[in-house]
């Protein structure tokens, strides 16, 4: 038997069955199957291609292994493991299918060698995923859902006409860096069909929209996989370029600013997901082996802790029904395991030495230092700040640690399976961070070796983010949020758009049915005209004249005594003229 | 969490760094200008309040609005259930 199997068809193939067995083989079929596509992953053995023939003697490169694609796709099977243990008690089918679909597709996409097979993908990514905010099945996620699969399928139609472009001017149907290349319509149009997906500013609402509605678990596949893998193949495909260093700051930035003022747990870890995937995208932008290499090593990280912030809000709205920040307090005694779990990931995304954050983000921002970009550097640094401002701080005191003023009823317990999928995410965050050469061993680019631990930059970290607790306490009571929802670049689309619909389609079917009315007239006087021919010749068309009616068709006295007078006077005048 | 113990904590974490510091290890010129003694408090703790003060003077008055603000107007053309 052929040792070498595909993982991601393999989590597509549990997903099926999940779908299809009864409850209690389901829940074992979640919480140990995706371990078969995590074995599979580890075992793929460098340089292994798999073609399949396609039309004209096209060849779909469905798995192409090299050291990048490994990388991603093994840390999208633990993701996949994790998120499904997760999820094993939740008895909805659909959203166990959509799941390990949307994982496997993410795991299709990264080991996909030519641009076909990646965007057959890429679209699956968008289809599978969008179930998982369908499977809330309230208003507010069906309209979330319809806005984040119209968003996406203008993403993917723009990369699917970027592609066609490039193979009409005979591109190479491999994927390959293309920022050497001519910088032509067909690249701009992949490029922001893929920064769609990684939600580059102001490509970017339509994250913080979907996730927030998501259902729990589903919110725990989505932080993790349609960003990251839009990374891979930023990485793989435009490495280098500026614009998306300066795009990957930006974003770095703006959800940074977002966070500090969010009430909702879910939006907020939304907007520090563009946040940290502006890491990503400014390593990838950087270009350098190292920075490529700190792109990926944050990546990797970025969904491990990632994952285990949107399990712990997803257990807190789990267990109590709140979803906002101001509503909750003092969860730190009620869900201690969660507590725990939260600020080990909190601790993690913050970038604090020992754990994962620190030994992976460093290496991106130290990357651009040394590639000579000293603003893209101190940005960076600012948006650090911004991330242990608004999660270790903001989240973890309003929500954990804050005096207990507040009535919260637990109103159901967490099940094993929950606890535990958290308690593996942060065990992963903590071993990473200890030891990160388990990690950097699996590096894809040959960079200069690493050091994470070196004394002045624990020491940098330590009087930075120290000294930033001070305005956090000096700016505490303000620092609570209050209830509102903050415009975002959706706005454009939810509100001037919507009218510009509105009124377009208004116009339209007016117009539609002023033609249809005038058309209508028309048909009848036509008809009218053409039923009876007497009434043609009648010379006087308009003329009521329906029903029968003899008056219409007798001669007034008029007219013959007219004629008889002018052939009377023509014949007196002819013979008074020859007279 | 009372405030003053964060404080003292802070102090003490930031004295011992500067003792450090101090002691040998040399933070390298990690920017366009040669770093001064302490560029990393002054940064964190400038940063973080900018931060806070952006947000929270210019980023909430201008984009934040009630909760229903979307669903208002979009509940007239609506035959959702």
């Amino acid at each position: 038997m052929n040792e070498i199997m595909h993982p991601g068809f393999i989590l597509i193939l549990v997903g099926v069955l999940a779908m299809l067995a009864p409850k209690a083989i389901r829940r074992i079929l979640l919480a140990v199957g995706p371990l078969a596509g995590l074995y599979a992953a580890w075992n793929l053995p460098l340089g292994y291609e798999m073609n399949i023939g396609f039309v004209h003697g096209y060849q779909l490169g469905i798995m192409y292994v090299d050291k990048l694609s490994w990388i991603f796709t093994f840390v999208f099977s633990i993701l996949a493991v994790i998120a499904s243990l997760y999820a094993a008690n939740n008895p909805n089918r659909m959203e166990a299918l959509c799941g390990l679909s949307y994982a496997g597709c993410a795991v299709a996409v990264t080991l996909a060698r030519d641009w076909l097979t990646l965007i057959f993908f890429w679209e699956a990514l968008a289809i599978t995923s969008v179930f998982l905010v369908w499977c809330r099945n309230d208003k507010i996620s069906r309209r979330a859902g319809f806005r984040y699969l119209l968003v996406h399928m203008l993403g993917g139609n723009l990369l699917l006409a970027g592609i066609f472009l490039h193979f009409s001017q005979n591109g190479d149907p491999i994927i390959t860096n293309l920022v050497a290349g001519p910088h032509d319509v067909a690249y701009w149009l992949m490029l922001v069909g893929i920064c769609l997906n990684v939600a580059m500013i102001p490509l970017n609402a339509w994250l913080v929209d979907a996730y927030s509605n998501s259902t729990i678990t589903g919110g725990v596949f989505m932080s993790s996989l349609t960003t990251k893998v839009a990374v891979y193949v930023l990485i793989r495909a435009f490495a280098g370029s500026e614009f998306i260093m300066w795009g990957g700051v930006i974003m770095a930035l703006y959800g940074v600013f977002y966070a500090v003022i969010e009430n909702d747990m879910r939006r907020l870890l939304s907007h520090h997901i563009v946040s940290q995937t502006g890491f990503l995208v400014a390593g990838a932008g950087v270009g350098t082996a190292l920075a490529m290499n700190g792109a990926t090593a944050h990546a990797f990280c970025h969904i491990l802790y990632k994952s285990l912030l949107f399990m712990c809000a997803g257990s807190i709205i789990y267990a109590t029904g709140i979803t906002k920040i101001n509503k909750l307090s003092g969860m730190a005694k009620r869900m201690p395991i969660t507590c725990i779990c939260f600020f080990i990931a909190a601790f993690s995304i913050a970038g604090i030495p020992l754990f994962n954050g620190f030994v992976s983000k460093t290496i991106t921002i130290n990357a651009a230092f040394l590639a000579g970009h000293d603003v893209v550097y101190t940005l960076l640094e600012l948006a650090s700040i911004g991330t242990f401002l608004s999660i270790p701080l903001k989240m973890g005191y309003f929500i954990f640690l804050r005096q207990d003023d507040k009535q919260i009823e637990i109103k159901q317990k967490l099940p094993l399976n929950m606890n535990l999928a958290m308690c593996i995410g942060a065990f992963l965050c903590c071993l990473y961070g200890v030891c990160p050469d388990l990690l950097y061993r699996h590096l894809p680019f040959d960079a200069s070796i690493y050091q994470p631990f070196l004394p002045e930059r624990i020491l940098q970290y330590v009087q930075m983010l120290g000294m930033a607790m001070i305005p956090f306490m000096l700016y505490l009571k303000k620092m609570e949020p209050h209830t509102a929802i903050t415009l975002d670049t959706d706005w454009f689309y939810r509100k001037p758009f919507q009218i510009v619909v509105r009124e377009a389609s208004y116009i339209v079917c007016a117009t539609c049915s002023a033609l249809g009315n005038a058309w209508w007239v028309i048909y009848e006087k036509f008809m009218e005209l053409t039923a009876n021919p007497m009434q043609f010749l009648d010379a006087r068309p308009f003329r009521e004249a329906r029903h029968y009616n003899p008056e219409n068709y007798r001669t007034s006295v008029a007219d013959p005594m007219m004629v008889t007078l002018t052939v009377l006077l023509c014949a007196i005048g002819y013979f008074m003229a020859n007279m | 969490m009372c405030k003053n113990t964060v404080y003292i904590l802070v102090a003490i974490i930031l004295v011992l760094s500067v003792i450090a510091e101090f002691c040998g290890i040399h933070m390298h010129a990690a920017s366009w200008w040669p770093l001064p003694f302490g560029y990393n408090i002054f940064f964190g703790f400038v940063g973080c309040a900018a931060l806070i003060i952006f947000s929270k003077l210019i980023l909430a008055p201008l984009l934040q609005r009630d909760e229903d603000y979307y669903d208002r107007n979009e509940s007239a053309g609506e035959d959702d259930e």
